[in-house]
């Protein structure tokens, strides 16, 4: 039921991808607001690092994957 | 040249949506609808777009953090999944961008930890372990080039990790190629790490107990594709694979069984693979507020699957200041090799008492607070013939809670200060 979900969703996003008008570099002042990056937050990756860590799951978050056991 | 969709277009997509309700109860249908949808996604973006990528800014950029995190529990593996959890860490970073001319820049991310920790003490009960308290230090360089004619970046990194009882060196390769002008972007990216353990075992087990190997490597691919779909609304999708082989389980976790009262070294598959799909939503439906929103899926071979969900909300109260309120929520089925204090039967394949791996949901809320002045924070006065002037530009510090169902409960505070050297 999950992996439905899931592919609904990637479906429907890429059903949006098709239709987006583009957006004109002098339209960007939004999708440029530094708030607005898609990066994960430099500050974040504290969180992001013990939450891999403590949850046994990484990955697709920004976190690592090796160098330091994290064993603690 | 680049193409805007047409009414036919839109047309299409109307009948691919169609199609989906029609093929719903199957995903192997949807599967199929979502590559169309991507297929199409490229047809209608050429390759030949405008060059829009700009020039690396001619700015070194530098970045201090800081962080201080503590957790308290009564689930430690290394006692077998009891007794304390408490750890404390500080972490300092230092991130170095320098831009050798409009194409090339170099990166510099250097840091080091330190960390206290109770549960690593009772490695050895009779002597205060050395890892009770260690110092980890880490750093990553990495080269990155544009190709402002192809709209193309490439860009290689080593790192390495050194602590006491482990080593790591890493290595990584990413291309990321922008078109229809720079609103969609697609990144692949590649990583290894070699990782070796000091196999330091239990104190009670040592000579009875050993593991055959001290080496793990990690190897990811992932795919980021990025889109910008209004001027006020742009998403990304995020999928890797990771495996991982060798070691995985650590040299001093004890596990307790129930038929015996013999303790044993935690024992894993020397091999496992991890999925983890992403897609992060980022809109600013009106002047002075952003809505982050982020869902994350994860597998893996050890029986663990995850669901995470995050919303964040950067307030701006005035050009200057932003407030970001954030919650995440996160909740896992558990491994299948794990289980509690003297809850394994030894004569289980594999067992692990760890409880990172086990069936559990977080909650993490916090708040952030950003200083940005336009013109930064502070400046000097101009430096050398080329008149250059080092700013202060700005400020930001977070703080998160953490809750866990197993009763773990954690704090981290983090600071970022910014630089730029211009």
């Amino acid at each position: 039921m999950k992996s439905l979900i899931l592919l609904i969703g990637i479906a429907l996003m890429s059903s949006l991808f098709s239709g987006c008008m583009t957006v004109k570099s002098y339209q960007m002042m939004y999708v440029n607001d530094t708030e607005m990056m898609l990066n994960p937050q430099k500050i974040q990756q504290f969180e992001t690092n013990f939450q891999t860590y403590r949850e046994g799951a990484s990955g697709a978050n920004g976190g690592k994957v090796g160098g330091g056991c994290g064993c603690n | 040249m680049l193409q805007v969709p047409t009414e036919a277009k839109w047309g299409e997509v109307a009948v691919v949506t169609n199609s989906m309700e029609m093929q719903k109860k199957t995903s192997l249908s949807l599967a199929l609808i979502a590559f169309l949808g991507m297929a199409q996604a490229q047809s209608n973006f050429s390759i030949d777009s405008l060059t829009t990528m700009k020039p690396m800014s001619k700015e070194v950029e530098a970045n201090f953090l800081s962080s201080y995190y503590h957790q308290e529990g009564d689930n430690a593996a290394v006692t077998g999944g009891i007794g304390t959890e408490k750890l404390t860490d500080i972490s300092n970073v230092f991130i170095l961008n320098v831009p050798i001319d409009s194409v090339n820049a170099v990166n510099l991310y250097t840091g080091v930890d330190y960390y206290s920790s109770a549960s690593t003490d009772a490695i050895d009960t009779q002597v205060s372990s050395a890892s009770s308290s260690d110092v980890r230090a880490f750093g990553t360089l990495s080269y990155s080039r544009l190709n402002l004619v192809k709209n193309e970046t490439y860009s290689f990194k080593v790192g390495f990790s050194t602590e006491f009882d482990y080593q790591s060196i890493s290595a990584g390769i990413s291309y990321s190629k922008e078109w229809n002008e720079s609103n969609t972007q697609l990144t692949a990216s590649g990583q290894a790490y070699f990782d070796r353990w000091a196999l330091i075992y239990p104190i009670e087990l040592r000579g009875s107990q050993s593991l055959s190997g001290a080496g793990r490597q990690s190897f990811n691919g992932g795919l980021i594709f990025s889109q910008i779909l209004t001027k006020r609304l742009q998403m990304s999708l995020s999928s890797e694979i990771i495996y991982m082989s060798g070691l995985l389980s650590t040299p001093f976790h004890r596990v307790y069984f129930q038929d015996t009262e013999i303790a044993n070294l935690e024992k894993l598959p020397n091999s496992r693979m991890k999925i983890p799909l992403s897609i992060r939503l980022h809109y600013f439906p009106f002047d002075g507020l952003v809505l982050r929103a982020y869902y994350r899926y994860y597998w893996d071979d050890f029986g663990v699957i995850g669901h995470t969900a995050s919303l964040e909300a950067p307030i701006k109260l005035s050009q200057s200041f932003t407030f970001t309120p954030f919650f995440r929520y996160h909740t896992q089925e558990g491994s299948t090799y794990f289980a509690g204090y003297q809850e394994h039967i030894s004569s289980d394949e594999y067992y692990t008492s760890d409880y990172d791996l086990s069936a559990l949901n977080s909650q993490t809320y916090g708040l952030g607070i950003k200083y940005y002045p336009t013109f930064g924070i502070a400046r000097s006065q101009p430096i050398g013939p080329k008149k250059a002037v080092l700013m202060f530009k700005y400020a930001e510090i977070r703080g998160a809670n953490y809750q866990r169902s197993t009763g773990l409960n954690a704090f981290v505070t983090s600071l970022n200060l910014g630089f730029g050297f211009k």
